[in-house]
């Protein structure tokens, strides 16, 4: 029940307006001192001596390797920046820089308007000055409102490795990623930010906090001078980052690339680490290292063999015969055939009406699994996975963590694709697909989709029997003190698989390398162990897809590869070799330094903690 | 619903501040899109738009609220209460923002539950106060209005929302005010955030002790409950250096600069500096609209927000200022007498928690702008950039000017 009778004390009504009355009063007295009384001190403050806030950006942390190797270094350069509200004031401005750097009118302005970030924001014109375009422009100074040098650090990469995809860029912070992350507090329109791989991943480590300095300056937009009671705040860096990369062996395997396209990664399947990771074409990063050319960056995002993209991590095709193990998996574990079931294969497999060929026109003749493995046989898969069924085959692809994305340290990664029943049912309606389609899948076709990075994943999981780990980048970060501080990934172990499973695969894995009719017969090394699986995938727009996924046991060691080669053409003859390249250089690496397992300079920094 | 009641809602409407709002909302929009246009680059004019579109969106609210039965508002309060305050608990979950979670995104569009949560905390105050036979002089039954206020409170400043944390206890005590809870109720709950207040130092915290002695003993309340009340506000002042170094680094600046502006030359109490002289300069007449160069100078970016007001001020002068302030006085003025003359209890709490929220937005916001308050990141109403503000600010003039009309049977 609600008191109808809202009595209020005469009291209380008066002490409430009162409150108000003497509020606004407050208000508006204070508003008179500054607008009225204090008005000249102001408006003189703010036309002649405005307080210009000069800042400068904290260098970012340094980029090691596993070794610390230095990948990402910075470097001073001369910037030359304009304030577009002040050089909008002034027309004479642009034809007059124009006549002291090396850019044209039409590029000046081309640069203002792509770099504008608000009127009072700096605009990064160009770096890389030169002693001489820097005294005519000192000298010029007063003729030149709104522009101004400055001395910032800019990201120089020292090694031989391309690593574009890996590293990434800086861009500025822009008002799309201001929203974003506007309530942090951290960034301003303009600042540099990490905008792709480890940079962006790591920037909250590698990120340097600004320095400011004040400087006054005059109702022309001219400095006058600095301002007498304000100190200056230094810029302080960021800190250091270990990857888990070894830069000799990148360089190595970017070298195999040289006009594919494709990727290879390669890792140590019992951590994660990635030991390289190779993106192909690729593209030069100095280009972004300092004032982004805005012309260059139409040139890279308007070529056709996009090197922008990161087929490592983000591209994803069908897997091709790669994924056969899977198969071959779900029939072992659930007890469909044993090892021993053979199939004859005359080249080609009929169906109803279709016929499904044997990449091998003349068939491969009766073969066991460990033959199918071998050579690669389409019929015996077909004929598998007709009893395995799509329920089976999508569990055990599932429980490899097909059609996830595997987590590793980069910004953007996909999740491929793995159909099971209801996908296809969704896709195509209950009976709108057919077995057909099942066997499409078996040999890595049809919906299938994976990524390079998720193929590595792969063959790890089957050269440690099980243990699943995240694939990464980034190892460890030096912290204040000086001592590391090591980032945490997630690992865990399938135990839904029987050993004796493994031992199968992997048997069948060696034969493919080692066997006399092995498809991977390019990658194999006299010295080591190498298991593996070769993958062609048919591409409806040109060439196939060339696949190897290889594990490598050595001294001890295991490593996990995969390459993949965009159209060119049979896994055995063009991935196979250059896996086999790649794991010979690895062994060669670790001879030439006295036999050291896994590269230690981490490691000996980690113990000191 | 007839036509005779709607004419009749028509009748009763309050047009004068109606059209007060309307003129504070429209200058509002010109100094934003002032604010915005050197600073949004090549989307010129966006959060222009935006914020006209919120206030299309506000102002159907405030009619959808104003023709509302009264009943139907009075019934739903706790429910309403209820919503919302789960929905401000999911944010600690499910709240999007960098290093806060204060905003849910539903499709495209964000909104903060704590916004909405000053509404909501209005409506159960006014329910609770105004209930029949609910005895004020019982020290008991602040209990509840007490515990109705400390859930969001303590939720936001979760988020970490300090402000809104401050908007909620600025509508508690003038509503307990408003139904005549006894001066020393209101005193004693006062007195624990006057002793955390006075904790960072010695000598005010002494004599804050003094004058709470005083009151304690002029007051003849029972002895143990005078002990209880003096022991209690000793110690939390004591606790309060603990609680302080929980604080957000940032939070912690924004509550120093309160005592010494050069602190932080970087952060607040320079936004502070900028934003006098930005005032200071626009003298009499202004500089005129888009010719403000201060404002534009400061980099800030919260120019739109919560510093919209040194915009108005540069560019506009003082005169416009002046106008403004009294158009403000006008409306809380205006508020304050029709809860007195409300037609029933409810009306009248609502009024006047209505009439508090806004007071204190406007008060902290441009007492902020000229150095006179702390930065505590508040928006003006009608005048800073923002959707879920907006909204809120229409609502609850929607909220008002219903409570001013039929009378609940």
């Amino acid at each position: 029940m609600i008191s109808k009778d809202n009595i209020v004390s005469q009291g209380r009504l008066v002490t409430v307006l009162g409150m108000v009355i003497v509020t606004f009063l407050v208000l508006m007295i204070r508003f008179y001192d500054l607008q009225i009384y204090q008005h000249q001190k102001f408006a003189s403050r703010a036309e002649a001596n405005r307080i210009r806030e000069v800042a400068h950006p904290g260098p970012r942390g340094l980029i090691m390797d596993r070794l610390g190797n230095l990948l990402v270094d910075n470097r001073f350069t001369y910037m030359l920046s304009a304030i577009p509200w002040e050089v909008r004031r002034s027309p004479e401005v642009i034809p007059e820089l124009a006549q002291y750097v090396d850019m044209s009118r039409d590029e000046l302005r081309l640069q203002l308007q792509e770099g504008y970030r608000g009127a009072f924001i700096p605009v990064r014109l160009t770096s890389g000055l030169t002693f001489p375009t820097i005294s005519r422009l000192e000298e010029h100074r007063l003729d030149l409102p709104g522009i101004f040098l400055s001395n910032d650090p800019i990201r120089f990469y020292p090694s031989e490795a391309s690593l574009a995809h890996v590293l990434g860029y800086l861009r500025e912070v822009d008002e799309r990623e201001m929203n974003r992350i506007r309530r942090s507090g951290k960034y301003q329109l303009g600042d540099l930010m990490g905008w792709s791989g480890i940079e962006r991943q790591y920037e909250q480590v590698l990120r340097g906090k600004k320095g400011y300095e004040y400087v006054q300056v005059n109702a022309s937009g001219q400095e006058i001078g600095p301002v007498p009671d304000k100190e200056p705040v230094l810029p302080h860096p960021g800190s250091n980052l270990y990857l888990s990369l070894d830069v000799e062996l990148q360089t190595y395997a970017e070298s195999m690339f040289d006009t594919l396209r494709g990727a290879a990664v390669m890792m140590n399947p019992e951590n994660g680490e990635i030991l390289s990771f190779v993106s192909s074409p690729s593209y030069n990063l100095s280009v972004f290292s300092g004032a982004i050319n805005a012309s260059d960056w139409h040139t890279l995002q308007a070529d056709t063999t996009r090197p922008l993209f990161n087929r490592g991590a983000v591209g994803t095709y069908p897997p091709g015969s790669t994924f056969k193990l899977v198969t071959a998996i779900a029939a072992l574990e659930e007890d469909i055939v044993p090892t021993d079931w053979t199939v004859n294969c005359p080249g080609y497999y009929r169906l109803g009406r279709r016929v499904f060929k044997c990449w091998r026109e003349g068939g491969h003749g009766r073969v066991d699994m460990y033959d199918a493995i071998e050579q690669s046989c389409n019929v015996y898969f077909y004929q598998l996975i007709r009893k395995v069924g799509i329920d089976n085959w999508a569990k055990y692809a599932g429980i490899f963590q097909f059609g996830e994305r595997t987590g590793v340290d980069l910004p953007e990664e996909s999740a491929g694709l793995l159909p099971d029943r209801q996908w296809m049912d969704n896709r195509y309606g209950e009976r709108g697909w057919s077995e057909g389609h099942l066997l499409n899948m078996t040999v890595g076709q049809g919906n299938v989709l994976t990524t390079p990075l998720q193929m590595a994943k792969f063959a790890g999981i089957l050269a440690t029997a099980g243990k699943v780990v995240t694939p990464h980048i980034g190892v460890a970060y030096e912290t204040e003190g000086g001592y590391l501080e090591k980032f945490e990934y997630p690992t865990s172990r399938i135990t839904a698989l029987d050993s004796s499973t493994y031992k199968t695969v992997l048997e069948g894995m060696y034969r493919v390398i080692n066997g006399d009719h092995g498809t991977g017969r390019w990658a194999r090394i006299p010295s080591a162990l190498v298991f593996g699986k070769t993958g062609t995938a048919q591409n409806p727009h040109g060439e196939s897809h060339a696949w190897f996924i290889g594990i490598l046991k050595y001294k001890g060691d295991i490593q996990a590869i995969a390459v993949l080669i965009e159209n060119g053409g049979s896994g055995g003859s063009i991935a196979a070799p250059i896996a086999g390249k790649i794991m010979r250089k690895s062994i060669e690496l670790r001879e030439s330094r006295n036999n050291t397992a896994i590269p230690t300079m981490l490691s000996e920094k980690l113990g000191n903690e | 619903m007839n036509n005779y009641w709607i004419q009749k809602k028509l009748s009763d409407l309050d047009w004068g501040i109606l059209a007060i709002c309307l003129v504070l909302f429209t200058v509002g929009l010109i100094a934003l899109n002032s604010a915005t246009l050197e600073s949004s680059g090549g989307y010129f004019g966006n959060n222009f738009h935006k914020q006209i579109l919120w206030g299309l969106l506000g102002l159907t609210g405030l009619f959808a609220i104003y023709f509302l039965e009264k009943k139907v508002l009075f019934e739903w309060s706790y429910l309403i209460y209820g919503v919302v305050l789960v929905l401000l608990v999911l944010t600690l979950f499910f709240g999007t923002g960098a290093g806060s979670s204060r905003w849910f995104r539903l499709g495209p569009i964000q909104f903060q539950p704590s916004e909405f949560m000053k509404i909501a905390l209005i409506l159960a105050l006014a329910k609770y106060l105004s209930s029949y036979r609910l005895n004020i002089q019982n020290p008991q039954t602040l209990a509840i209005p007490f515990l109705l206020t400390l859930f969001p409170t303590v939720i936001v400043f979760q988020q970490p929302d300090l402000g809104t944390a401050m908007v909620y206890i600025a509508i508690l005590f003038p509503m307990l005010f408003w139904a005549n809870v006894p001066l020393f109720y209101l005193f004693a709950i006062l007195a624990p955030f006057v002793s955390i207040v006075t904790a960072f130092n010695f000598v005010t915290f002494a004599i804050w002790i003094g004058i709470l002695l005083v009151v304690l003993y002029f007051s003849r309340r029972p002895l143990f409950l005078s002990v209880f009340h003096f022991i209690g506000n000793v110690s939390l002042g004591l606790v309060t250096p603990l609680l302080w170094s929980s604080l957000k680094e940032y939070q912690q600046t924004r509550i120093l600069t309160l005592f010494d502006m050069s602190l932080d030359p970087q952060g607040s109490g320079y936004q502070v500096l900028q934003s006098q002289t930005a005032i200071g300069s626009g003298g009499m007449w202004g500089r005129g609209i888009g010719q403000g160069t201060q404002t534009h100078l400061k980099f800030l970016p919260e120019q739109h927000t919560d510093f919209i007001f040194s915009v108005v001020g540069e560019e506009m002068g003082f005169i416009v200022v002046a106008v403004l302030l009294v158009l403000f006085m006008l409306l809380l003025l205006r508020i304050t007498y029709l809860a007195s003359e409300a037609r029933d209890k409810f009306s009248g709490m609502v009024l006047m928690g209505v009439g508090s929220l806004l007071f204190f937005h406007v008060a902290v916001n441009i007492a902020m702008t000229i150095g006179l308050m702390p930065v505590t990141g508040l928006p003006l109403p009608f005048f800073s950039y923002g959707g879920s503000f907006l909204v809120m600010s229409f609502a609850a003039i929607g909220l008002l000017l219903n409570s001013n009309s039929e009378r609940i049977e």
